[in-house]
């Protein structure tokens, strides 16, 4: 199973065999849950949302073309769930999680550098919390995802002019909000 | 527009630029422009931090895996609709039974659209099935003969649907409309629901 590729493990499970997709989670859960969480900015929410996510991808299955490959498709998909998410009323809220990056401790020989870059990333995160939902999105997919303008129109139903502009609208946002001075 | 010593370009043409999402001109245009001018490569220099930054930031570790929790909701998900299908399924047999003695129906109103007023194409149409419905009826008759005594007295002593073939239309608009709301109601599946979600994904409470 280990050795499967993705696209194998797709046909498989569309022959019946879930366990082949419970290969897949496990090799795309981690990405997809970041998505989530880098949209939402609440871990239970993002953990429930990349769950919700590989569920829908099961149950789409057969709309996916296996001579393209598993992980954007499935990222992409998380990534239009929680934005759905994020349309809902009263769902523009700014909540981060204190304990994100704990990840970088450990991994880094000297601690100064490893608290300073926690400390970044944390900013750069808080960042993106406060834009609003259309422009986090178009962050995600284009930084994250490194979708082109023309899958970010189609992903999220926008005009290509709209794509632009609200990326460029975003990075002003967030540069403003990153000044060392703020 | 790009120009060296020319106009310098627009700031949304730099996120352009640095997306590469400008044709082949344009971008060598920009190229040049950039060569020869400090202050917007100083501008590109500012944005291209902002990307790194952005580009650079680390992945949160997932704290549980997510596969068993998945695979259960795929298994629970997909038990239950069974249910749905053996009902839709039903519902199917019986619009196709339907149609079948309704057929006259159809065929009148599709072919005599403007021969008859509606309403007594419809009368017609309501008489002709109860008709073929009639036809049935021998068979029913057989059939309840056949039974034990006890339930024939049983079933003869209902009342009578006083109802006559005419005031079958508004009964069967009403059990259409039963049946409408009944298949809305079933298609509603809880297991899609938000508000289910929490239970539906492992039952986590928030």
């Amino acid at each position: 199973m280990q050795d499967s590729s993705d696209r194998a493990l797709v046909v498989k499970t569309r022959d019946g065999e879930v366990e082949a997709y419970g290969e897949l989670v496990r090799r795309y859960q981690s990405s997809v849950f970041n998505v989530c969480y880098r949209l939402l900015g609440e871990r239970r929410e993002a953990e429930d949302l990349a769950q919700e996510s590989f569920v829908r991808g099961y149950q789409r299955l057969e709309t996916f073309d296996v001579e393209r490959p598993f992980g954007p498709w499935i990222r992409r998909l998380a990534a239009n769930l929680c934005l759905n998410q994020l349309r809902r009323p009263g769902q523009n809220r700014l909540p981060l999680d204190e304990e994100h990056d704990e990840l970088r401790e450990g991994g880094l020989a000297d601690p100064e550098t490893a608290e300073e870059e926690r400390q970044s990333s944390e900013r750069v995160r808080e960042a993106l919390m406060t834009l609003p939902p259309r422009y986090r999105a178009v962050i995600e997919l284009r930084h994250f995802q490194d979708l082109t303008y023309q899958e970010i129109s189609s992903t999220l139903s926008l005009p290509l002019s709209d794509v632009r502009s609200h990326l460029f609208r975003a990075r002003k946002m967030l540069a403003r909000r990153l000044r060392p001075d703020d | 527009m790009t120009e060296p010593g020319g106009a310098h370009p627009e700031e949304v043409m730099l996120h352009v630029f640095l997306d590469r999402a400008l044709d082949a001109e344009e971008q060598a245009a920009i190229d040049v422009h950039l060569a020869g001018c400090p202050l917007c490569a100083a501008r590109l220099a500012e944005l291209q931090a902002l990307f790194a930054l952005l580009e650079d930031l680390p992945d949160t570790p997932l704290q549980r895996p997510l596969d068993g929790d998945v695979l259960a909701s795929i298994r629970r998900r997909a038990a239950v609709p069974r249910a749905y299908r053996v009902a839709i399924a039903v519902q199917l047999a019986l619009g196709a039974l339907v149609l079948v003695l309704a057929r006259h129906w159809v065929i009148d109103a599709l072919t005599g659209l403007t021969s008859m007023p509606l309403q007594d194409r419809l009368a017609a149409s309501v008489s002709d099935v109860f008709g073929d419905l009639s036809l049935l009826w021998p068979w029913v008759e057989q059939s309840v003969a056949s039974l034990p005594n006890p339930f024939v007295d049983w079933v003869s002593r209902l009342p009578a649907i006083p109802f006559v073939v005419s005031q079958w239309g508004p009964v069967m608009a009403a059990a259409l409309a039963l049946w409408l709301v009944g298949n809305s109601l079933l298609l509603r599946s809880p297991h899609v629901g938000r508000k289910s979600r929490g239970s539906a994904l492992g039952g986590r409470g928030r």
